[in-house]
């Protein structure tokens, strides 16, 4: 009786050392078509720490331009592997639409004198 | 060298006029096509600050039945710092309102074409110069090819009225990028195979089982012996629980293509659902074997299919009789 407790306890000591070595959650899921798209376009597949990387990066610029830190993450998430890796590596260069009130100072002046010669169209209606 | 004052005034006032004279472009790049269109259904929501992006994308997502604000858009898509919103989070915020962005070829006729199908097109414009950018988004609801102009929701302007030349030359300093809002299961006019699957593919994650399926079907319906195609919606099926229909769909991606390896990985994710681990990790073994020879990259993901499959066990018969009764068919 006692051995047979005895035992018990060794044999759930043994599982349960042995689960510690495993990782909590299995990795495996099927693999996405987005993924097959970026295949195709690339030739190669941003590895799983070099996807972390990206978007931790864009994270923080993301921050770093203000925004919210409550909705950064879900904005994040809605983008695949090489969006995160163009705006990771060019997020100042790409072109934000915004508005004609952010142009200013000197921009500003040869845009309008632009627009009155009729070369530019930001300022004129038709 | 003496010119006179009067002389540059004249100058000035002959290019002007030439300015003026301009000749129409519209009849020249697309004669054929003489009919106005105009949505005039088109809703407006006129922009506040810096946030042409929120507005213009709330526009064309009212459009495809997305109830929303450009409020509501504002903490999806603008960045403070840039004073202005990024074409990529335009098309992510499409997939977060569980819709498929598609970017339409950079081309008029391609425009037009949306159009004539009722849709809108959200387009990127320069309004400055190469070297002196001024981005601007709007929505383009009309073309009228007599009045040689185009019809915009713009800024705070409901009905802006741009010359063509004006138009295009503004377009094309943004490289013709422009989007429409696909419900999932709706085709572009003039879809080529790889924009669509690849729209459709970017937005698997942001979409349910259920819009998958129907955007994926109707690629298929389209591009039967598509093949990304076919892989979606067998992805969709089997993110919807239908096994034996996910099986059967990945099963004839692989006859197709007989050495696709991530069709062999999500088969054998596929089999490990219906619990038939031995023939999963057949199939899954085949997938990293093909990997290894043509696709290195997909050495990761199919070690973590065979890493999660869990040891063989009594149900291998019924799988058999299963795999059999596949066959026969």
């Amino acid at each position: 009786m006692k051995n047979t407790f005895k035992k018990m306890v060794v044999m759930l000591l043994i599982l349960s050392m042995s689960l510690l070595g495993l990782p909590a959650v299995s990795l495996a899921a099927p693999i996405g078509t987005d993924t097959l798209v970026q295949l195709d376009q690339r030739g190669e597949l941003l590895s799983r720490i070099q996807t972390k990387l990206a978007r931790d990066d864009v994270r923080a610029q993301f921050l770093e331009r203000g925004v919210s830190p409550t909705e950064v993450d879900a904005r994040i998430a809605a983008l695949s592997t090489e969006e995160l890796q163009t705006l990771s590596m060019q997020l100042d260069e790409l072109p934000a639409g915004g508005s004609l009130l952010a142009v200013v100072g000197v921009v500003f002046v040869v845009l309008l004198i632009l627009d009155l010669v009729g070369v530019t169209n930001v300022f004129t209606r038709v | 060298m003496g010119v006179s004052p009067r002389a540059l005034i004249a100058a000035a006032a002959l290019s002007l006029a030439a300015c003026a004279a301009r000749p129409p472009v519209l009849p020249s790049l697309m004669p054929q096509v003489t009919a106005p269109v105009e949505l005039r259904d088109t809703p407006f929501f006129p922009q506040a600050e810096y946030q042409c992006g929120p507005a213009a994308l709330a526009t064309v997502l009212n459009t495809a039945g997305v109830e929303i604000e450009p409020d509501g858009l504002v903490s999806q898509v603008y960045v403070p710092a840039k004073r202005g919103s990024l074409q990529i989070e335009l098309l992510a915020a499409t997939r977060r309102a569980e819709r498929i962005p598609y970017r339409i070829e950079p081309a008029l006729a391609a425009l037009r074409a949306e159009l004539d199908a009722g849709r809108p097109v959200l387009i990127l414009q320069n309004l400055g110069l190469d070297f002196m950018p001024v981005w601007h988004y709007a929505v383009v609801v009309g073309i009228d090819p007599a009045g040689d102009q185009l019809i915009l929701r713009s800024g705070v302007e409901r009905r802006r009225l741009s010359r063509a030349a004006d138009f295009l030359r503004s377009w094309e300093m943004a490289a013709n990028w422009g989007m429409v809002v696909l419900r999932p299961g709706e085709m572009p006019t003039r879809a080529t195979q790889k924009r669509l699957l690849a729209a459709i593919a970017l937005s698997e994650p942001m979409l349910s089982p259920e819009a998958r399926q129907r955007a994926y079907r109707a690629a298929l319906d389209r591009w039967p012996a598509s093949i990304n195609a076919r892989f979606g919606y067998a992805h969709a099926l089997h993110a919807a629980g239908e096994l034996a229909a996910a099986e059967s769909n990945y099963r004839a991606v692989i006859n197709q293509h007989p050495r696709h390896a991530a069709a062999f990985n999500n088969l054998a994710e596929v089999l490990k659902d219906r619990g038939c681990y031995t023939q999963a990790g057949i199939v899954a073994g085949r997938a990293l074997v093909i990997a290894t020879e043509d696709q290195p990259a997909l050495v990761e993901p199919i070690s973590e299919t065979l890493r999660g499959l869990p040891a063989p066990s009594g149900g291998a018969d019924r799988c058999k009789q299963a795999e059999q009764s596949f066959q026969s068919r």
